[in-house]
């Protein structure tokens, strides 16, 4: 009896786990959840990971969840197809870079903080919303909905994060669109990388002291 | 926990759908960008000088219920204009929600101090006479800066004046309206130190950035918070260029 009551737990166990990887091709909601997972995770062990181990605990999940390639055509816009291959390569990676180093900034301490799904809207075959909420430990919510598509490969991955109506594609595309425009693609890098060095340069010099963004 | 907090009202707005425009070409709509730069600078110079650290002080020495306080009565004084911009829109439930709304805060709350409607449930509208343009399908028309107030809009200007009119403070006298306005204006600054910090954390362009928020929350505001187009859709063009509406 009792061998078998943990046959049918085992089973159960085995369903569940296949279920899960089964959706990770057709839920455009399991790339979100798993880098809400892997937020929550650094969060709790801001401390104990200091900004490069924060950094380095995100970066895969990051890169494996946003679609960098078609994130860096959208957010050059008109100035993407004048860049060479090689440019278009070093900025695609210097982006990659500033996500992870804006998360691994940003995500420094845990005050309660919870993720919600709010809705998962699958609007067609390669295009979703998936809404969520933060829910800060004093009960405050921040919407964040993710526009996410499929890739040839068959895989959801995040193109924008518009968190409380305002889109981080679009803010992104305006400034980069402006600075390309008057000092053009060496100045977008410099500032580009001025920023992730930033990023590293606070994330040393609070290391240890907890959450500090809280005014 | 600042996490784009970057204006704080807001839900969704189509990125792809509305800013399909303002992405495309005439992504900047901005021809006035040589004086809204310099005016643009002076204003963040004088924001750092001044207005900021101000703001600062107020949020340290006054708790934080004073500053919702502070907040409440300018909101409801100011909520004639919301109401008079329900109405110009057509809104007529709206408007006679938002009257009573009004009249609740000005009596048991203390002449707007308490947000009692707020306490019972009642839904507090943001509508303005921009907002009203734009849902009579004004477009922006330009993008502005203007002096000490930032960013606006020929779209949006005009609410400038009539939210002045609507204001029962305009009638009183200015040894009184003077130093609320002062009060008023040093309020919102320190509503915003939060927002602020983290566009200057964040922002490789303050300018261009501090305009697409602003567009953003705008579009977002005349929709009520349902903008059109949600859908998305790539077109490869033969360049390349990867376009998404």
């Amino acid at each position: 009896m009792r061998n078998m009551r943990s046959l049918i737990a085992a089973m159960a166990l085995l369903v569940m786990a296949t279920g899960v990887q089964g959706a990770d091709a057709g839920d455009p909601a399991a790339p979100v959840a798993r880098l809400h997972d892997a937020l929550l995770d650094i969060m709790k062990r801001a401390d104990e990971l200091g900004y490069r181990g924060r950094y380095a605990a995100i970066e895969p999940v990051v890169n494996e969840s946003f679609d960098f390639p078609a994130i860096g055509r959208i957010v050059m816009g008109r100035y993407w197809a004048g860049l060479t291959e090689q440019d278009k390569k070093e900025f695609l990676e210097t982006f990659a870079k500033l996500s992870v180093a804006t998360y691994a900034s940003r995500f420094d301490g845990y005050d309660g903080e919870a993720f919600r799904t709010a809705g998962n809207d699958k609007q067609n075959e390669n295009n979703a919303l998936v809404k969520t909420e933060l829910v800060k430990g004093n009960g405050e919510t921040v919407s964040l909905n993710y526009q996410l598509r499929t890739d040839t490969d068959g895989k959801w991955r995040i193109l924008n994060v518009v968190a409380d109506g305002v889109s981080d594609l679009s803010l992104k595309r305006a400034e980069y669109a402006s600075i390309m425009s008057t000092d053009g693609y060496a100045a977008l890098m410099t500032k580009l990388n001025a920023k992730i060095a930033q990023y590293e340069g606070d994330g040393a010099a609070t290391a240890g002291s907890g959450n500090t963004r809280q005014e | 926990m600042g996490i784009h907090k970057i204006l704080a009202a807001a839900l969704i707005l189509s990125t792809l759908g509305v800013s399909g425009c303002t992405m495309g070409s005439k992504e900047d709509n901005d021809p006035l960008i040589g004086v809204n730069r310099v005016v643009y600078d002076v204003n963040d110079t004088l924001d750092k000088a001044l207005i900021k650290p101000v703001a600062k002080v107020y949020s340290k020495v006054t708790p934080k219920g004073v500053r919702m306080g502070v907040t409440n009565f300018f909101d409801n004084v100011g909520y004639l204009n919301v109401i008079a911009n329900d109405l110009l829109q057509g809104k007529f439930r709206q408007a006679g929600h938002d009257t009573g709304r009004f009249l609740l805060n000005s009596t048991v709350g203390f002449g707007g101090l308490f947000d009692v409607a707020g306490y019972s449930g009642m839904v507090k509208n943001d509508e303005d006479f921009g907002q009203t343009l734009g849902k009579w399908g004004f477009g922006e028309g330009a993008y502005l800066v203007l002096p000490i107030r930032g960013p606006n809009s020929l779209r949006d200007a005009p609410d400038l004046a009539t939210s002045w009119l609507l204001n029962p403070l305009t009638y009183v006298s200015s040894g009184v309206t003077i130093p609320l306005a002062i009060l008023s204006g040093v309020n919102e600054r320190a509503n915003y130190l939060e927002a602020t910090r983290i566009r200057d954390e964040a922002a490789l362009d303050p300018y261009s950035f501090t305009r697409e928020a602003y567009r953003q929350n705008r579009e977002y505001k005349i929709y009520d918070g349902n903008p059109p187009n949600m859908d998305l859709e790539y077109i490869e063009e033969p360049e390349g260029v990867l376009k998404v509406y």
